[in-house]
This record gives structure tokens, sequence and C-alpha cells, in this order.
């Protein structure tokens, strides 16, 4: 009997594993505007790669622009057909100068990360 | 305390609730001669229902702490919308319902009748046991390798669990025969079925904890510098004592009781809580180590 419930759960906890996704902690792969770039013409969003699938509820970006001040963005979204790109639309042009973006991110299977990294717009 | 620090703590909990009683309730079901069994289950009421009470709190409190630590802090614990988008919008949604239908099965399990009520014990356990497979480093594999990743992965919690929860139950059956008493015969008999059992556990969790490391990091975890790897390191190394402590019982105790010298079965007991301790201690390494980035 320890033999057969035993290979009923490891069949089950299989059958369960089939239906996983493949996932771990995120980190950035990539950044438009680029990491430590420099752009002639304001972005109108950020598009920000990592290794892994995100959680879009609990993923999202901070920028500080010239003097540490706060940069208005729109809601994020995840780029069509990529769950591991985060989009973030930013509303009104970015005046010249350089800027922080804090991001933070979940990955689907519940590890968080973060980091910045910075860009600068010199039209 | 932080909100990472509390859920941490709470999958602790919630991991040797459900390995004690996965793997107490499956030796008494399965492998301890039915009259000591009972006697052994009577003397383990208290630390069943605790058991129970700790599985089914920590399952209950791991949403809210998700949610306190995915989203704003301790404000975010009980905000309904971030409950909603961890059901919704992660993969801890499904298996935070599994895990609570595993949870009701154990409160439901308090009234099934005597000798079905190990088995249904264990086998709730075992299920909640089982829903580590389903979260953090065991799905970070890709398609056959994914799923190979987290078969193993289920192996090795499953047959650890099973030896270590099996150990408390062992104890008491090991005190038994240090008093002599009427249940002499039978104690060696489930002393020996454990032996057995045992080694096929030990051979399958070791196994299955090399294959884990080779598909989670590829090589030996000695890159001090990351936190991951020292404290796998850390946690292979307490399992390392258990396991030369089961050797030590294996060869010089148990020939010993057989023989009926007097004080073998206290110093069994003796060792046999010392394995329960260092186990406890891989239990609490794993769920630190869980939070790293394998680096």
């Amino acid at each position: 009997m320890f033999t057969k419930s035993k290979w009923a759960f490891l069949a089950g906890a299989l059958t369960i594993a089939m239906a996983g996704h493949a996932l771990a902690h995120a980190h950035l792969v990539s950044a438009t505007p680029v990491a430590d770039g420099t752009v002639t013409v304001s972005p109108s969003e950020l598009d920000l790669k990592f290794t892994e699938a995100l959680s879009l509820k609990f993923s999202g970006v901070k920028i500080a622009g010239p003097d540490n001040t706060s940069v208005a963005t729109g809601a994020p979204s995840l780029a069509a057909g990529d769950e591991s790109t985060l989009v973030v639309p930013i509303p009104a042009p970015l005046a010249a100068g350089a800027y922080t973006v804090d991001w933070h991110v979940l990955s689907k299977d519940g590890h968080k990360t973060h980091g910045s990294y910075a860009f600068t717009v010199k039209p | 305390m932080s909100p990472d620090s509390a859920l941490i703590i709470c999958r602790t909990l919630q991991d040797a609730s459900s390995v004690l009683l996965w793997g107490a309730y499956g030796y008494l079901a399965t492998l301890v001669p039915a009259s000591l069994a009972g006697k052994v289950a009577l003397r383990m009421v208290p630390i069943r229902l605790g058991a129970i009470g700790v599985a089914t709190f920590a399952t209950l409190a791991a949403l809210p702490l998700e949610a306190a630590s995915f989203g704003d802090g301790w404000g975010a614990a009980l905000d309904l919308a971030t409950l909603q988008n961890i059901l919704s919008d992660t993969n801890m949604g499904g298996v935070w319902l599994l895990q609570a239908i595993a949870a009701a099965g154990l409160v439901l399990a308090i009234g099934v009748g005597s000798r079905h009520q190990f088995a249904a014990t264990s086998l709730c356990g075992g299920l909640l046991l089982a829903c580590r497979a389903m979260f953090g480093h065991a799905i970070m594999g890709e398609g056959g390798m994914g799923i190979l990743l987290q078969a193993n992965y289920a192996v090795h919690i499953l047959s650890a669990g099973a030896w270590l929860g099996a150990l408390l139950p062992l104890a008491f059956i090991i005190w038994t025969l240090a008093g002599q008493g009427r249940e002499h015969g039978t104690a060696i008999v489930a002393l020996k079925h454990f032996s057995a059992a045992g080694q096929i556990m030990v051979v399958l969790a070791v196994a299955s904890g090399v294959a884990n490391t080779g598909l989670i990091l590829g090589r030996l975890p000695v890159t001090w510098s990351q936190p991951y790897q020292v404290l796998l390191a850390g946690k292979i190394c307490l399992v390392g004592a258990m396991i030369l402590l089961a050797v030590v019982n294996q060869l010089l105790i148990v020939p010993r009781i057989r023989a009926g010298k007097a004080g073998a079965a206290r110093l069994l007991a003796c060792t046999a809580t010392a394995e329960l301790a260092l186990g406890a201690g891989a239990l609490v390494l794993v769920n630190l180590f869980g939070s790293f980035d394998p680096g």
C-alpha cells in the first residue's frame, strides 16, 4: 500500500507539473532607449525586455528626470505576443537631460527583482 | 518584519507541518504493525492536531503575505484588488487553491475512522508538500527539461519528506523499545521496516537532489559570493550529517538493540531526535535559498 499511494502521488504531481511554465528570476536583457545611452528624440515609451515572463499587475517603473523630478507615465502593459517585455508609455515629451529608470518586476513564478539604469535626452 | 521575511517563515512552517503529516502518518499507515501504530498515534494526537492547525493557518496566511510582498507592503495584505491580481495574474493563484484544498482535506481527515485516518492525513499532507514543485525554482526549466525538473523536484521533496517525517513516530517507537513493554516484538518489526524503506527514500532524495542542482545550477554550488549557493552547500552538509547518523544507527546501534543490549534503544532515540533537528535545519535553509537567485 505504501508503494501504491506513493506512485499515485507521483503520478498526480507529474500530471499537475506538466501544466507548469518555464520561469525563474527576471533579469533585464535590454531596454529602449538603451541603458546608459543617449537619444536625440524624446521617446514616446520605454520598452524593457526581461529574461522571464512577467506578472504585469506587480511590475512597473519610476522615472526620475533632471533635478530628481518625477516623470508622469501611462499604465504599463506587456508587449503584444511577448510576456517578457514591459512597455511603459511616456505621454509628455521629455526635456533635455539625464533620466533614471527604477524598475521592479515580478516573474510569473513569484520571484521579485528590481534595478535601475539611466539614459540621456540630448536633442 | 518585512512581508518577504514573513512569507519565508510562513512557507517554512507550511513545509515543516506538511512533511510531518506526510511522512509520519505514511509510516504509521503502511509500515508499522496496526496495534503499535494505534498506540503511537494516540500519543501523537496533540502533535497531529498542532501540525494540521499550523498547515491550515500557514496556507491561509500565504495569500495575504504574497499580496504584501508582491504589492505595496503590509497595506496590500488585505487589499481585495491585490489578492485578486495574485489569483489571476501570477501562477501562485492556482497553486494556492490546490494548497487550500489539501489543507481542507487535512482538517476533514480528523473525522475519518482510525486506520484510514493515517492514510488520509498522509495523502493530504503529501499533496500540500507536492505543491512545492509548482512554483519558484521548480518551474524555471523550459519544455521537456522543465517537466523533468518539476518531476524531479516532486520526487525530491516527497522522498526527503517521507524520511524526515517518519523520524518522529520512529522516536516514539524506540522509546517503547527502551521501556521493554508488551510491544517489543512489533517495535522491532517497525524498526526493520523503517530501515528498509528509509534506505530507498534516502537514495531517492540524494539522487534527485543532485539532479536538481545539476538542472538548476549546472555545476557544484561553490560560488561563495552567491547566497543561494552558500545556503545550498550548508544544506548539503546538514543532509550529509543526517546520512552519517543513519549509517551509524544502522551499523552500530541497531545490532545492539537486536542483541538486547541495555541503553542501546535510548541511544538510538537520541540519534533519531538529532536527525530530526538536522532535518528541520535543512528545511529552514531550503526556504532561505529558495528566495535567492541561483546565480
